[in-house]
């Protein structure tokens, strides 16, 4: 037998390589053979990787990895020898250990059967088989083929040629006479096609059963090993579709082997690229729980950045929802280091401008001057200085989402510019008297009382209420104390680390502390506070020793002064619209100590446990 | 009218004759051979057609109609006929068809992989609304029904390939004009061009009296080892 190609390692296992030169005859000394009828590089590598003694290039294998069922390997739709000599060449010859055999085709009269098995020989292969092959043909066609001359006999020609050639020759064939033919050419390998495979997506219906297939093959190998004691027989196709039918087959038919097509690559890959495909399916709709998980637990802000569960703060997150895909102008307003910025960030993002980047500005970190060009651009020569032209932050935010932070710190005169590009759409750099139209959303936000600015005449009324259409109020740290515990897990995992990374949690009395704090910085200071709490922290966890100015606050408060004997005070009466309501006023009011607001509310230590945790507060 | 099936629009044939059936597969198969291999995965009917195609710009024959095989599951139908269309193609027709599959377990195969002649006339309906004539190539009087209740109004009747026996061919064409002339008696009246298949020689005459327009084969002289012109992508 040929080596399959020089390039091609040497086999070490007792494969196809070996075993015609190995086989002595008797049927203890032959390895069960597994070939693998495949159609690409990929499906031929991890068929050798599975095992498979020798692999058969053939355009069914190449027709069904395209997704067409195997028949359509008899069609017209290419020349079958010239598909597999070009993927076979490019895809699977020397770049397998184990032999490859050419699937050929002797339909066509025009093609000259020495001058195939010759570009067959010399392209490297090991051995030739007669496939596609007209065994698949009803008699009728099979008949005309004949009187053609280019029939079954023709196959078995093409095959005792290669024979000829030296190399191996594998015979397809579906009865016993096209079995004695193909054993009296010499060939190799008995293959007993039992019709296309059934099983799969693309699967045909078998005409033959399990056990017919086993009793033609006993039936038929008897025959041909009458003729050829030590010729090999194999079987394929039609009812086995699993390894289990493959092992009845062969164990009752008595074959010494199994070629597996659509069985070792279409049904496995099916199979397979559907399962892997569902599983990553499956990722996303865990993604998707998780996500639902995180917002119930960091609340619905925290795609935006905005953590927390408050009332306050869920208010914000529904305008942000409801008005984020509108063009409306939107005022947010808000003490410093609240998250205005990230409140614009989370209207520009849920926005239909989002493919483009938002631009931002402070209006009251640049002079006048400076800001009326930052804002309109000039063009070159428009004062001194301006040696070229620039376009403005309006510009640059056409088509996207312009955010003008402390608006309230807006001069007059460019408040009235201001109002200009709002009314009219327009933009005019400095120094041209050309005027651009834009489409820019407006964000402002402010920190003032815009009210009290126009009811002095410090900020123009017709501009507020343009830019007032929308206002969303960003609630101080005050207002949301119970959030405090939620920011804080969140700094540890998103900026303490940065300067410290072995603190991952706070101590009770220290979260008690922070939350007792009034906050006048807002979300800004407890993160600063946090950092800095880090940096002076030897262990893992932040304790009063870090936060010394924390320590103080957190002393036990005066109690209330309440009439002795009256009961505590109830939902009801203290006015609170919930019961969480009623449970924080305590909290707040006995600085977070648990025992003082339980003992105020006459509640049971532990049931206001459950109950702060119920409302996650703390 | 006289047509010819030819493997080159530029043969004598297709000048002398009024319709053009352009069947570059066949180029070096004999008639016979043509009616089995031609379904064999000998080459890509498709490709080869727009290979031979004359190169947009120049005159194509009066009237010429591309044979396509319009079973192939990788084939884009509209995207083809906009190709032909573009190269002066006025019609197509569905040779080699599965319509010439005699009845057994390799056709019952074929149809349960939806390869057969209602795949066909399927492709075929797009072809004319892709703005093409359509012929159907038909072996029967059953599938002349099926292609006309499909809309298509010409009709190529195939006789079938000759067996080489006379009696047993003389009974095939017996079939053909009965069949013909229960298509001519159908009220849509479908036009009929009959393919006067050289293996039945004149026995087809009394069939070529019944139908409007006869198809006569023309295709170049069997060669072993001839090569086709290069396939084009479809």
């Amino acid at each position: 037998m040929r080596s399959p190609s020089s390039s091609v390692r040497p086999s070490t296992a007792y494969g196809a390589a070996d075993w015609l030169k190995g086989n002595d005859g008797k049927s203890d000394g032959k390895p069960f053979l597994i070939g693998a009828a495949i159609g690409t590089g990929m499906i031929a590598k991890a068929a050798e990787r599975g095992g498979a003694d020798f692999l058969l290039a053939l355009n069914a294998g190449r027709v069904r990895v395209m997704g067409a069922p195997s028949i359509a390997c008899m069609l017209p739709i290419h020349n079958a020898n010239d598909m597999v000599t070009a993927f076979a060449s490019a895809e699977i010859l020397g770049k397998v250990s184990v032999p490859v055999v050419f699937g050929a085709s002797a339909f066509d009269p025009r093609a000259d059967l020495a001058e195939l098995v010759g570009r067959v020989t010399a392209d490297g292969f090991a051995g030739m088989a007669n496939f596609p092959t007209s065994i698949h043909l009803d008699p009728l066609l099979q008949a005309g083929l004949a009187r053609l001359g280019l029939g079954f006999e023709r196959e078995v020609d093409m095959l005792r040629l290669a024979k000829q050639a030296g190399l191996m020759a594998i015979g397809y064939v579906r009865t016993a006479e096209q079995a004695e033919l193909m054993a009296d050419a010499g060939v190799d390998v008995i293959c007993l096609n039992f019709g296309w495979n059934i099983g799969g997506r693309e699967s045909l219906p078998s005409t033959v059963s399990l056990d017919e297939a086993a009793a033609d093959a006993s039936e038929i190998f008897e025959r041909v090993r009458r003729r050829r004691p030590h010729i090999f027989c194999v079987v394929e196709g039609g009812p086995i579709d699993t390894p289990e039918n493959a092992a009845t087959v062969c164990q009752a038919g008595q074959a010494d082997g199994y070629i597996g097509g659509s069985t070792i690559d279409r049904l496995p890959l099916e199979a397979a690229v559907s399962d892997a495909t569902s599983e990553y399916k499956s990722v996303n709709v865990l993604s998707r729980r998780l996500e639902a998980i995180q917002d119930a637990v960091l609340g619905q802000g925290r795609r935006y950045g905005l953590i927390g569960r408050s009332p306050p703060l869920r208010e914000v997150v529904q305008l942000i929802d409801r008005v984020a895909a509108t063009d409306m102008t939107i005022l947010v307003q808000g003490p410093n280091g609240v998250g205005k910025e990230l409140v614009a960030q989370a209207l520009h993002a849920g926005s239909r401008r989002a493919g483009r980047a938002m631009v931002a500005v402070n209006c009251a970190a640049l002079p006048r001057d400076l800001l009326e060009s930052e804002l309109f651009g000039y063009e070159k020569g428009a004062f001194t200085g301006a040696a070229r032209t620039r376009i403005g932050r309006f510009e640059e935010a056409d088509g996207s989402t312009l955010f003008l932070d402390e608006i309230g710190d807006l001069e007059p005169q460019l408040q009235a510019k201001l109002l200009r590009v709002l009314e009219a759409g327009m933009v005019d750099r400095l120094g041209s008297n050309q005027s651009r139209r834009i489409n820019v959303r407006i964000i402002c936000a402010t920190n003032r009382d815009l009210t009290q600015m126009v009811a002095k005449g410090a900020f123009r009324e017709d501009l507020y209420y343009r830019l007032n259409k929308m206002e969303i109020r960003v609630p101080s740290l005050a207002e949301r104390i119970e959030d405090i515990p939620l920011l804080v897990e969140h700094f540890l995992q998103s900026t303490v680390p940065a300067v410290n990374e072995n603190v991952h949690s706070v101590d009770g009395p220290a979260l008690r502390a922070l939350m007792a704090h009034a906050w006048p910085g807002n979300i800004r200071e407890l993160k600063n506070v946090l950092e800095r709490a880090a940096i002076l922290c030897d262990g893992n966890r932040i304790g009063l020793a870090q936060l010394p100015r924390f320590a103080e606050t957190s002393r036990p408060a005066e109690p209330r002064e309440q009439v002795a004997g009256a009961p505590p005070p109830s939902p009801a009466d203290s006015g609170a619209q919930t019961e969480r309501e009623w449970i924080l006023d305590a909290l707040r009011r006995h600085r977070f100590r648990r025992g003082a607001a339980a003992e105020e509310l006459g509640l049971a230590r532990k049931t206001l446990y459950n109950k702060m945790r119920l409302y996650g507060l703390g | 009218m006289q047509g010819v099936i030819v493997d080159n629009p530029a043969s004598p044939s297709a000048a002398a004759a009024e319709f053009v059936v352009l069947a570059p597969y066949l180029a070096g198969l004999s008639p016979e051979a043509a009616d089995i291999v031609g379904m064999m995965p000998i080459g890509s009917v498709n490709e080869t057609l727009l290979a031979a195609l004359p190169v947009a710009g120049l005159a194509p024959p009066r009237k010429l109609v591309a044979a396509v095989f319009l079973c192939d599951p990788f084939l884009s139908g509209r995207r083809l006929f906009e190709r032909l269309r573009a190269r002066g193609v006025s019609g197509v027709v569905n040779l080699p068809t599965t319509s010439l599959v005699p009845p057994g377990v390799y056709r019952q195969a074929l149809t349960a992989a939806g390869i057969d002649p209602g795949a066909e006339l399927a492709a075929l309906g797009e072809a004319r609304q892709s703005g093409l004539e359509v012929m159907a190539t038909v072996a029967s009087y059953d599938q002349a029904a099926r292609a006309v209740e499909a809309g298509v109004a010409t009709l190529l009747f195939h006789p079938g390939t000759p067996t080489g026996e006379a009696a047993l061919d003389l009974r095939l064409v017996e079939g053909v004009v009965a069949s013909i002339g229960r298509i001519r008696s159908m009220p849509q009246r479908p036009r009929v061009a009959l393919y006067r298949h050289p293996g039945f020689g004149g026995r087809l005459a009394p069939a070529g009296d019944l139908v409007e327009d006869v198809l006569d084969w023309a295709v170049s002289a069997p060669r072993v080892g001839v090569e086709a012109a290069s396939p084009q992508p479809v």
